[in-house]
């Protein structure tokens, strides 16, 4: 076990008024387990608390009730070794005024690295994003966004953490973009050793790269795959809801016309 | 962000001619061929001369001298009370935006009693408490201008506070230093120009309408807002007595605030497509 989640719950108040509070619960008691190594899928539709479960997880938002559990291996490390973040909006997770190499080499500066020691470091890892060291000097809006992926994807993988948090870190690119984004994303943890907590919406970015895949709806975890062969005879209806539009959307292209 | 106004040519043009009034502000006790409060009497309203370039008022005092030293009351003081008034907003604003909460609730409802008066009520039942003075005048401006100024800021600190980037750094716990000079100043530094360059025009108005009611600078220091005040008393004998600080002041003000305008277009988020 690399990261336990026990039972988060999160609600958020509705309407900005000082009398009346009503609260909206986002989580409903969420609880699962992160094992090293491994890409855990949570697939659920937009709104389902996906994105908040993932905050609660990063420690941005406090949860109401429950906790999140690291392991004793990793509870200690400084927050920069322990995890990191993707998220799906690449235009936004990096700031439009800073250049690449120093959006890269901000999580450096918490480790002891010289100065030409994180220089060498961020060329490595521009390689080995599969982008070129002479991007370093170029600002995000020179970029495109499966390159400014690439530069977030090489900014969390920098300090080495253990775990990294991708939230639909695909979702905005495009679909031949987004398998070579992918099969980048697979080839670094096995190189790295990395567990991957991979939030999405889409069931065939899912079980490309996922070891396991939860299907989350309205807040709960409603259904466990653990074998992705078993995918196809999920029980929960929603999870055959998203099967059945995947297998129609794939009809649509492979079968001819009648 | 220099090149780009310097690239708009109404904006070079005004940062030209006011960085021409400064330099002549500070080097008014060179250039300025007389004393500003040397008054001769046999000069009583001197016509237009090599020796009186724009004659002499009533009290047969240098006027163009009187203009060049105004530049150091009116110009300079406008230019201090902006640059308190931006620190302390800022400051303010990055707190209420930044720590959010209860602080945040309390410093805005203080923003809002502040916002509830109209400024220039504000400022003159400020100067009515503080007493005449210049150091009234910039306190009241100050406190005037400040909650718009905590507003503006406190905003755009929100709002870059929930971009990725800044969720990213508070994920691996970055140093707070990095977030408000890598982060936060690049970000809103345009935001508060453009918010300075269109209200020094707003403080010059009103040093000078606090001079011209008396309530500024004490005489005889030149100041422009007193120098009309004064020409006011001898309008109908030598209405010119009036035009020379009411010109200076109409082009200096003119001058902000065209600034200011072009500034916003070329830093206004919306603009740059």
């Amino acid at each position: 076990m690399l990261v336990s989640v026990q039972n988060i719950r999160k609600s958020f108040a509705v309407g900005d008024s000082w009398f009346k509070k009503s609260r909206h619960e986002v989580l409903k008691g969420v609880s699962f387990e992160l094992f090293e190594g491994e890409c855990l899928g949570l697939l659920g539709e937009s709104g389902s608390g996906k994105s908040t479960l993932g905050k609660v997880i990063l420690g941005i938002e406090n949860p109401d009730s429950g906790e999140v559990v690291f392991a004793d291996a990793i509870s200690d490390l400084p927050s920069h070794e322990k995890m990191s973040v993707v998220f799906q909006d690449y235009t936004s997770s990096v700031n439009p005024r800073l250049r690449v190499e120093e959006i890269i080499s901000e999580p450096l500066l918490r480790t002891q690295l010289t100065h030409a020691e994180k220089k060498q470091k961020v060329n490595e890892l521009l390689v080995e994003v599969g982008l070129s060291e002479s991007m370093k000097t170029r600002f995000p809006h020179q970029l495109s966004g499966g390159q400014l992926q690439r530069v977030c994807i090489a900014r969390a993988i920098a300090p080495s953490p253990k775990f990294i948090l991708l939230d639909e870190a695909v979702s905005s690119l495009d679909v031949s973009v987004q398998a070579q984004v992918l099969d980048l994303l697979a080839n670094l943890k096995q190189r790295f050793g990395l567990s991957y907590l991979f939030i999405t919406h889409d069931i065939t970015v899912a079980a490309y790269l996922c070891n396991r895949i939860l299907i989350f709806q309205d807040g709960k975890v409603v259904e466990q795959v653990d074998d992705l062969n078993n995918l196809a005879h999920a029980t929960n209806n929603y999870a055959k809801q998203l099967l059945s539009a995947a297998h129609f959307l794939e009809r649509a292209f492979t079968e001819p016309a009648a | 962000m220099m090149k780009k106004l310097l690239a708009n040519r109404v904006a070079s043009i005004c940062l030209l001619i006011l960085s021409a009034f400064t330099l002549a502000g500070i080097f008014a006790p060179v250039i300025a061929p007389h004393d500003p409060n040397l008054s001769d009497f046999t000069k009583f309203f001197a016509p237009i001369s090599w020796e009186y370039p724009l004659g002499a008022d009533h009290l047969g005092r240098c006027i163009l001298s009187r203009l060049l030293f105004g530049i150091r009351t009116t110009l300079f003081y406008a230019f201090l009370t902006m640059l308190i008034t931006l620190s302390v907003g800022t400051v303010i604003g990055i707190i209420s935006g930044y720590i959010g909460g209860k602080l945040d609730n309390v410093i805005m409802r203080t923003c809002d009693m502040l916002l509830a008066f109209p400024s220039e009520v504000m400022v003159l039942s400020l100067i009515g408490v503080l007493g005449p003075g210049i150091t009234s005048i910039i306190i009241a401006n100050f406190i005037a201008k400040l909650p718009w100024y905590v507003r503006m800021i406190r905003s755009s600190v929100i709002r870059f506070n929930h971009q990725n980037y800044v969720l990213y750094s508070n994920t691996i716990e970055t140093r707070f230093h990095y977030k408000l000079f890598r982060h936060f100043f690049p970000n809103i530094a345009s935001e508060i120009a453009i918010l300075a360059s269109m209200d020094i025009g707003w403080i010059i108005l009103s040093i000078s309408t606090l001079s011209f009611l008396g309530l500024g600078v004490e005489l005889p220091t030149p100041e422009w807002g007193s120098m009309l005040s004064e020409a006011k008393d001898v309008l109908l004998t030598n209405p010119e007595q009036m035009m020379y600080p009411g010109v200076t002041i109409m082009i200096v003000v003119a001058t902000c605030n065209l600034l200011g305008d072009s500034v916003r277009e070329l830093f206004d988020p919306k603009a740059q497509a």
